[in-house]
């Protein structure tokens, strides 16, 4: 019963040589024989394995050399047509690949959709369908974290900027077209293809940049952050001494945060070093605060560092102090952990002292409900959940001897389990924000091109192509998308009996 | 209390809505009785001396092809005909026609009274009996108990209504006819049903003797109009038309109002009703858009025989001297005497969130309502459920598939999905923007749409279905031979060159010496399936889409509560709505595309389950 076709790494990413990428759907075969060269999938016999490369899409160069493995259903996973792509490993790869099939009209899948298809298709049992219900349900309120996260990155704010330049054109056009005879303005034909062209050439300009500039760059944008002596430097010290290549180093762009790109037992960090707040925090700590919540809108992950000592020193009841508080309401929205440094400084009842700290850490915030339209909804960690996301150690102990670095392992383990366990589909995961605000460009920029095409055709006409647009770089249905005309037209001009 | 004879179906309120209502019942030889509080009123119209206009032109040719009453009583009834938005795309092309308000009503009326099963009757109905969930009977204010097994609420702005014009105020109706204060309200809510308390209002009519229309600017009527009715044909429109003038307001009215806004009922507070946001009251228009200089008015006649003109543009529940004033500040109104005072009205309707989308209240089996009290505006919209409601009270009586209107046939059907799936906060008013399949949804097809369905259901006649097909085989073939017939001159194949902005039908004329001799209708319907048969068919491929997800119910008494990895708010949205289908429940605002994911897993867990469960029983 579905119609799109979905693509997505089916393996985990980040270890192991080989990735497997699985397109299913009823144009499975039809859309991968686009960026396929090799033997036609379309033609050659099912369940058959077939050598050839993955193109790009867009340039038509080389990806990688893979084995296709094209399949008819229903004798799939899904029980629909699916083909398996098996390619080199590396992250870099998977997500080129995943582009391209984007870009050859894929549809990034959802979390536990495949699975979700197989039993609709009737190729699970039923007593399945549960684990399948609870994994969609998890998604949920993940997304509502990640989408608050995204709300701040940059490539969001572009795409809503061009979000809101297409309602504007829509709704000048619409209010041209229900209220024909009042004193509204006419949008000419000229006025809206120059809109167009404008509007399309940004979302080339945005997919371009987003190939080759930072936001494709690889790794999980992780920033550390917290007060002054609390033992950051020694801890980017004790990662930067354990990394086994320094990919790069940037100097930040827009704020002096320097980025450093290292490989953490397998996984690439990008570790945005907040440099600026070492170089202050002695003068004025207010500005360290401000800092740390600069770099903490562009990064996936915020690595918390508190000091161990200084949590004891305040008695039976653990409170951070007023300035932690407040960089903890902040933290709180996105992926983060917790790294008490200076264990050794612990005192007392390390244990109680912990669940004293998550306890009062979650009182201080509250979920908040989603209302009508309300993006911003958030459910507050409870005190579990913030337990979890410690981590204890000892950075200067650590950077001092090799052979044990606890802490570190367990800090790249729960790195590991937060961002390649399992699924990787979740889209508060970095490999997959990025591409699915791509796809969306993608689309977007495939409506702008038939819109263009119209040139001499009737408004109402163009405006179909022009509302798809608009609904592609919105998660917002059609009739939702209605709705935000019609308001509009009202809020804005002066019509009616 | 006595008992009257029985009968099937019970209309209560002879308005846009009461009239479709009551003549579908009984031409479905349902024994149908319509009551009205005064049979004076029966298709008043109370506001604008309009019908038709962008998307509610759509409305009026859809209720048509299904077989309702509201094209062909403006044909024979209308002042002066438009096609509007000609300039842009068939899509949008949308049929105004200016009507004489008292002729268009007591022609209906003349309709009703011919019309077979029907009673007509003058008396306000005070309460719905109602035994065991299913209605049984109405009683009248008078003691008259009718039983019945349908009953179909189209009580406009009626129901408890209050009229405001400043600071003084009336309990009545519109127009200053009786209100309905008989306890219907009270009897309705005691069944559990959520109602609302809306507000609309009317500009004034003034004397045309004492207007000097010749500092305006003439709008005339299409030289050629077009009929709304599919029945009839273009010729039959022999009626002289009448002009409608243009005027604006100035500085000095703008003046005028901001100096009397503190006796305005709207922003002293009097006023608690929801009001439209597409048809502000004049103080509202100075207020919120204060940098505009002027507004446009339209001044229309509001009929043959009087030479009273409304207002159009100039809304207001103003004081009566406030009025006066601001009208007389107009060019060409210097000396304008007001005939009726323009007035804010407040009424009760219900929360369309408690009707199914047949029209039949959730709670009460056999209840249906329509129209104003549904929580929409405008005739056109108040007729198109009046319709489905009729019908679909015949269906469920006859134990037969309602009425299938829906979003991808239909603006009737956007206008029944929008109100029941997502409720609404002011008087819903159609537009064309609020349908997603706009292209497909044209006034030029809407027989090509719908007849179909008015025949499966009884309203069409084998006598109008059968020219239908022969039309509908006529377009076919004019579009093959289009697409297959070269161009005179070597321009290549008709059906190409349709397909370029610049060409029409009537250009390529000359290139097209075979061209059959074609009711018009035809030729253009053609011409526009072949013109823009790219967009048409991605839309259809859309609805195709959407169907399938329309296609797959949701049982009613289905526990959201027990769902596993649904959100909170998702249960709450699912359990308040309860969606028909999975296509309605994924439109309702709050339920996301993961929430229906879980659904369609968790119906699907419950099909096998139950297929199991007969298995075992059967092996048993």
């Amino acid at each position: 019963m579905e119609e799109s076709t979905i693509c997505a790494l089916s393996t985990p990413a980040g270890t192991g040589g080989i990735a497997v990428i699985r397109v299913s759907g009823p144009d499975a075969r039809k859309l991968t024989d686009k960026i396929f060269k090799g033997s036609s999938l379309q033609k050659v016999p099912s369940h058959r394995a077939v050598h050839g490369y993955i193109l790009d899409a867009a340039t038509g160069e080389v990806i990688d050399e893979v084995m296709a493995l094209p399949m008819k259903g229903p004798r799939t996973f899904t029980g629909e047509d699916t083909v398996e792509i098996s390619c080199h490993g590396g992250m870099y790869i998977c997500r080129r690949i995943l582009e391209s099939l984007l870009k050859a009209g894929c549809c990034l899948a959802e979390k536990g959709e495949f699975t979700k298809r197989a039993f609709l298709n009737g190729k699970m049992d039923l007593n399945e369908a549960e684990a399948i219900m609870d994994m969609i349900g998890a998604r949920t309120s993940c997304s509502l974290r990640a989408a608050l996260g995204q709300l701040e990155g940059a490539l969001s704010g572009k795409i809503s900027h061009i979000r809101h330049t297409l309602l504007d054109l829509l709704v000048q056009m619409e209010v041209n077209i229900d209220y024909p005879e009042y004193d509204v303005p006419e949008i000419t034909d000229q006025q809206v293809f120059e809109t167009l062209r404008q509007v399309k050439a940004e979302t080339d300009g945005l997919l371009k940049s987003a190939d080759s500039g930072q936001m494709l760059r690889l790794g999980i944008a992780a920033a550390l952050v917290g007060s002054p002596n609390v033992g950051k430097s020694t801890i980017l010290n004790l990662m930067l001494g354990r990394q086994r290549a320094i990919v790069t180093e940037i100097p930040g762009t827009t704020r002096d945060v320097l980025e450093e790109m290292l490989d953490l037992d397998g996984i690439p960090v990008r570790l945005m070093d907040t440099a600026g707040i070492r170089s202050t925090e002695d003068v004025v700590e207010k500005i360290g605060v401000e800092r740390s919540l600069a770099s903490m809108e562009a990064c996936d992950l915020v690595l918390w560092v508190l000091d161990a000592s200084l949590l004891k020193s305040k008695g039976s009841a653990v409170f951070p102090d007023e300035e932690e508080q407040a960089l903890w309401k902040k933290i709180c929205l996105r992926p983060h952990l917790l790294l008490i440094n200076k264990k050794d400084l612990l005192q007392g009842e390390g244990k109680d002292l912990l669940s004293s700290l998550a306890a009062s850490l979650s009182s201080l915030v509250s979920s908040r409900s989603l209302e009508d339209g309300d993006e911003t909804a958030f459910a507050a960690p409870d005190p579990d959940e913030i337990l979890n996301s410690m981590v204890l150690l000892s950075a200067k102990e650590e950077e001092r001897d090799p052979q044990h670095q606890e802490g570190l392992q367990e800090i790249s383990g729960k790195i590991r389990e937060m961002f390649f366990s399992g699924d990787m589909l979740d889209p508060g995961k970095p490999l997959v924000t990025n591409a699915r605000q791509k796809e969306a460009l993608i689309r977007a920029g495939e409506a702008l091109d038939r819109a263009l095409q119209g040139e001499g055709m009737p408004q109402d006409l163009l405006s179909i192509d022009i509302r798809d647009a608009f609904e592609a770089l919105g998660e917002v249905n059609g009739t939702s998308a209605g709705e935000e005309i019609v308001t509009e037209i009202f809020s804005r001009f002066c019509l009616g009996k | 209390m006595y008992t009257e004879q029985a009968m099937d179906v019970a209309v209560i309120g002879g308005g846009h809505a009461g009239c479709e209502a009551a003549l579908a019942a009984a031409r479905l030889g349902m024994k149908t009785i319509l009551f009205a509080l005064s049979l004076d009123s029966i298709a008043m119209m109370p506001c604008n001396p309009s019908i038709g206009g962008t998307s509610k032109g759509h409305l009026v040719r859809e209720v048509d092809a299904l077989g309702g009453e509201m094209g062909r009583n403006i044909d024979k009834t209308y002042l002066q005909i438009r096609m509007l938005n000609t300039s842009k795309g068939p899509a949008v092309y949308s049929l105004r026609a200016q009507a004489d308000k008292f002729r268009y009503k007591e022609e209906m009326k003349s309709v009703l009274e011919k019309q077979e099963n029907l009673w007509i009757r003058q008396n306000e109905v005070v309460r719905i009996d109602v035994q065991e969930g299913r209605v049984a009977g109405v009683i009248t204010a008078t003691g008259a108990y009718y039983p019945c097994k349908a009953a179909i609420i189209c009580t406009g702005t009626y129901l408890n209504a209050r009229c405001i014009h400043g600071d003084y105020e009336t309990l009545t109706g519109p127009n200053g006819l009786q209100s309905a204060r008989g306890g219907l309200t009270e009897n309705i809510a005691s069944f559990g049903i959520s109602l609302r308390r809306f507000k609309t209002g009317t500009p004034a009519r003034v004397d045309g003797k004492t207007i000097d229309f010749s500092q305006m600017e003439i709008q005339e009527g299409d030289p050629v109009p077009v009929p709304f009715s599919f029945e009839d044909p273009a010729e039959s429109l022999q009626r002289p038309q009448v002009p409608c003038y243009l005027a604006y307001t100035n500085e000095k009215t703008h003046e005028i109002i901001r100096a009397n806004l503190h006796r305005s009922p709207l922003y002293g507070g009097v006023i608690h009703g929801v009001g439209p946001r597409y048809c502000p009251s004049i103080e509202d228009k100075v207020v919120r858009f204060a940098d505009k200089e002027r507004h446009q008015l339209f001044l229309e006649p509001e009929g043959e025989h009087t030479g009273e003109y409304y207002v159009q543009g100039m809304s207001s529940s103003l004081p009566e001297d406030v009025q006066r004033d601001m009208l007389r500040s107009i060019r060409g109104m210097e000396h304008v005497e007001i005939m009726r005072t323009g007035y804010a009205i407040e009424y009760d309707c219900v929360d369309p969130l408690e009707l199914k989308s047949t029209l039949e209240l959730k709670k009460i089996h056999g209840l249906f309502s329509a129209g104003q009290f549904n929580g929409s505006s405008g005739y056109e919209e108040a007729a198109a459920q009046g319709i489905v409601a009729g019908i679909n009270a015949v269906m469920l009586l006859r134990g037969q598939e309602p009425l299938k209107v829906d979003r991808t046939n239909s603006y009737i059907g956007v206008l029944i999905d929008d109100l029941v799936t997502k409720g609404t906060n002011e008087p819903y008013r159609m537009m064309t923007s609020r349908s997603e399949y706009r292209l497909l949804l044209r006034q030029d097809n809407a027989d090509l749409r719908l007849t179909e369905e008015g025949h499966r259901v009884g309203l069409i006649n084998e006598d109008r279905y059968g020219r239908f097909l022969e039309k509908k085989t006529l377009i076919q073939e004019e579009i093959s031979r289009l697409k297959t017939t070269r161009s005179l001159g070597g321009r290549g194949l008709l059906g190409d060159l349709l397909r370029h902005p610049e060409e029409s039908y009537a250009s390529l004329k000359e290139y097209d010496p075979t061209r059959p001799d074609l009711p018009l209708e035809v030729g253009e319907q053609a011409a526009i399936q072949i013109k823009y048969e790219g967009y048409i068919t991605s839309q259809m491929k859309q609805v195709e889409k959407a169907r399938k997800l329309e296609r797959k119910s949701i049982p009613r008494d289905l526990d959201y509560k027990e769902i596993r990895g649904l959100r909170l708010e998702a249960i709450q949205k699912l359990d308040a709505v309860r969606p028909e289908t999975v296509g309605q429940a994924q439109r309702i605002s709050g339920v996301s595309p993961a929430d229906i994911s879980v659904l369609l897993v968790y119906l699907e867990q419950k099909h096998l389950r139950e297929k199991k469960e007969r298995e075992e029983a059967n092996q048993r």
